[in-house]
């Protein structure tokens, strides 16, 4: 029978126990990750989720991960929330684009000091993406895989249509018309607010190409310029200009997800997306590897791509973390040669290190995508600051574009209200 | 003179303390249940009033701007066109749920086979969930992959974009929609149905001339409260509703789609501008209890 005496000596006993030095094993407190996929053997993400953890535990079995899984575009908005609770995990999975918001609002930790103490070699030898750092340089998360923004297109069909992979945008258009055909069209590139961040990251990249510069230096837009009409000309061009267009009204009013089911059933010549997606294309489509190639994205000058837009999922310590060291050393250990190598031969993953390239896998015709990538974004890296909000950005152009190719705007007025539209909705705007 | 304090008698003071204990009783089940509606309903709709009179640094309170959030919303913002393509969804979705849910209920009271089986399928959507039911219909009215355009293509009118033509979005979610809410009206209009006496229907019968005569004079006068109320629940469910607009349009195209609701999940999880979205959410929630009291009246009117 419990009394409350006896009741008594047990708490007290519990609170003696408490206060006692434990063993190091008992206290590794386990690492909470949030994350938008939990490790198993499904998709590619998951399956890259168990190689971390496999080679986590050779390397910490005391520590356990323990993955949180929700929708990835819940992931920025729950920590924002979280932050403010007080509740958030140790290690957070955060997409570039969403890094200035968290380090505006200050709910994840620097780094920087974390990467100082790296060797120099180690410090050059990972991509960091622009958007994980502030104006000061100072990192605030790093990748754990990258993708690059460029072409995909039908190697057999521009085989078949006698043309080469297109350098310039003339090129781009009189591949699209000469390659399409029957039910198959020349562009799957839309332009609607449900999926906005490829076109509108195109439409940004390709204007930096023709040497625009898109943003201001206090922020605001600079979006009424020779250059950007020239490119809005140029897809109403595609919609409007040719008959057959090569980029059908109702195609060019799709979200993106739409234009990848379009590509994959065979239906469309050209797909801008990034290269991760590609892979993705191959396996869906049913076409060998060689029927599906990858370019940059074309601008004016055959020579001079478009810059590369690297974009990836970023592993962060939320401020307020419990354990902050030991997360550190998970994203040390994620982020390291051998496991990035891992990465990218299992589950197809872009690596964040250089020397990842030297595994025997990149000589294969499956990682030559994947080298191509990563090589074009050493050699055309993109300098441009991204809004503290890209979402906002991307979300104007894309119905800047809307009603430019519904015939309610003609493209100057349509970028004259896209810069008042951007410059109201963006942030300290 | 002075009231002197009686003593009580014995049946008097357990009368007293039983009805306390009724109290006690009556307060333990009230309050934590009023506790709980304050904490999801009300303080969520308070902290909303109090964020959309002030600026918003992410989650974090801003300075007080007073109306200055709804001033802008309906004049830079496009509050007007999100307000109207609201009405539009709403009132749409009511044209093609009710008569649709009203006339599947009196089809169902009639002595059909299967008539168990006939209710279940046709409660069905309810069950499934509006994502679920927003990927199906997109791919159902895809112009290139999807049934729809395959079937108008093989008609010989070429690739019909439903989705992605301003012109029939709306309507095409609208559509979805009322697909997705007609069992709830159709359910409401079925339960109505049973509480009409069948003398009166026979009788009705024996008096008029045709069976829509005795569904319009009689059957529809004894159900119409019932049919108000499902109204009511399909106009509010239809206004505060996101899902079937981002999975089947993202508020596209061209903004054909951009209902209030829509709004406020793009200003606050998209945009994190969530001292607009709390003014937009308020809008809705000021529709909405405008829409109730129209229904009450009209279902008031009635009665007296």
């Amino acid at each position: 029978m419990i009394t409350r005496r006896s009741a008594v000596a047990r708490l007290g006993g519990l609170a003696a126990a408490s206060a006692l030095p434990r063993p190091a094993i008992a206290q590794a407190q386990p690492i909470e990750i949030w994350s938008f996929d939990t490790p198993g053997d499904g998709n590619l993400v998951s399956r890259s989720l168990a190689l971390v953890v496999e080679s986590w535990k050779a390397k910490s079995p005391s520590v356990e991960l323990k993955f949180n899984s929700m929708p990835w575009q819940q992931l920025s908005p729950t920590l924002l929330r979280a932050s403010r609770a007080r509740r958030v995990p140790d290690v957070v999975m955060l997409f570039s684009p969403d890094m200035p918001v968290h380090i505006e609002a200050r709910t994840i930790m620097p780094l920087g000091a974390r990467v100082a103490a790296w060797s120099q070699d180690k410090q050059a030898d990972i991509i960091k993406l622009k958007q994980s750092r502030n104006r000061e340089g100072v990192d605030y998360a790093l990748p754990w895989q990258v993708r690059t923004s460029g072409l995909v297109y039908r190697a057999d069909l521009l085989e078949k249509a006698k043309v080469a992979p297109p350098k310039t945008l003339a090129e781009w258009s009189d591949a699209a018309a000469a390659a399409q055909g029957g039910e198959t069209v020349g562009f799957a590139m839309g332009f609607n607010p449900a999926g906005a961040s490829i076109s509108g990251a195109w439409f940004i990249v390709t204007q930096l190409g023709l040497g625009a510069r898109v943003l201001k230096p206090d922020g605001s837009a600079d979006f009424q310029t020779d250059v950007a009409r020239q490119v809005v000309e140029w897809v109403a061009a595609q919609v409007k200009g040719r008959n057959p267009p090569t980029l059908p009204l109702d195609v060019a009013l799709q979200e993106q997800e739409k234009q990848h089911d379009l590509f994959a059933a065979r239906r469309a010549v050209f797909l801008p997306t990034s290269s991760d997606r590609h892979a993705r294309m191959v396996s869906q489509s049913g076409l060998p590897f060689e029927a599906i190639g990858m370019t940059a994205y074309p601008t004016n000058t055959a020579g001079k791509p478009a810059p590369a837009l690297v974009q990836g999922w970023n592993l962060a310590i939320p401020q307020g973390a419990r354990s902050p060291d030991l997360a550190w050393t998970l994203i040390d250990h994620w982020t390291s040669t051998e496991v990035q190598a891992q990465l990218a031969r299992v589950a197809g993953m872009g690596p964040v290190r250089r020397s990842a390239l030297s595994d025997p896998f990149f000589a294969e015709p499956k990682g030559q995508v994947i080298r191509w990538a990563t090589e074009y974004a050493a050699e055309h890296p993109m300098d441009f600051d991204f809004p503290t909000n890209a979402s906002v950005l991307y979300d104007t152009i894309v119905r800047m574009f809307g009603q430019v190719l519904n015939g309610t705007l003609q493209p100057a007025a349509a970028l004259a209200w896209a810069e008042t539209d951007f410059n109201q909705k963006r942030r300290g705007g | 003179m002075t009231a002197q304090a009686l003593p009580m008698a014995p049946a008097a003071v357990a009368r007293g303390s039983a009805r306390r204990r009724e109290r006690n009783e009556a307060a333990m089940l009230f309050y934590p249940a009023f506790a709980l509606v304050v904490a999801v309903s009300f303080f969520p709709l308070f902290y909303a009033i109090r964020q959309s009179l002030h600026a918003a640094d992410y989650l974090e309170l801003g300075p007080f701007v007073g109306l200055r959030n709804f001033v802008t919303l309906f004049t830079e913002g496009g509050g007007f066109h999100y307000l109207r393509v609201s009405i539009a969804f709403v009132v749409g979705s009511l044209l093609v749920t009710l008569p649709l849910g009203v006339g599947l209920a009196v089809l169902l009271t009639r002595p059909v086979r299967c008539q168990t089986a006939f209710r279940m399928i046709l409660t069905f959507p309810w069950v499934v969930s509006e994502l679920v039911t927003g990927y199906l219909w997109m791919w159902f009215f895809d112009g290139r992959l999807g049934p729809l355009g395959g079937f108008f293509a093989q008609l010989g009118f070429g690739t019909v974009g439903i989705l992605t033509s301003p012109d029939t979005a709306l309507g095409a979610v609208i559509v979805a929609n009322a697909w997705h809410a007609y069992p709830l009206v159709m359910v409401f209009t079925l339960a109505a149905l049973q509480t009409v006496p069948t003398e009166v229907r026979e009788a009705a019968r024996l008096d008029t001339r045709s069976e829509w005569q005795t569904f319009r004079y009689v059957t529809f006068p004894l159900i119409r409260g019932a049919i108000l109320v499902a109204a009511v629940l399909t106009t509010l469910r239809t206004f505060n509703g996101v899902t079937l607009i981002v999975a089947m349009t993202g508020g596209g195209p061209v903004g054909a789609t951009d209902t209030l609701g829509m709004r406020v999940f793009v200003e606050a999880f998209q945009f994190y501008r969530m001292e607009v979205a709390c003014a937009i959410a308020l809008v809705i929630f000021a529709m909405n209890i405008l829409a109730s009291i129209l229904f009450v009246r009209v279902l008031r009117g009635e009665q007296e």
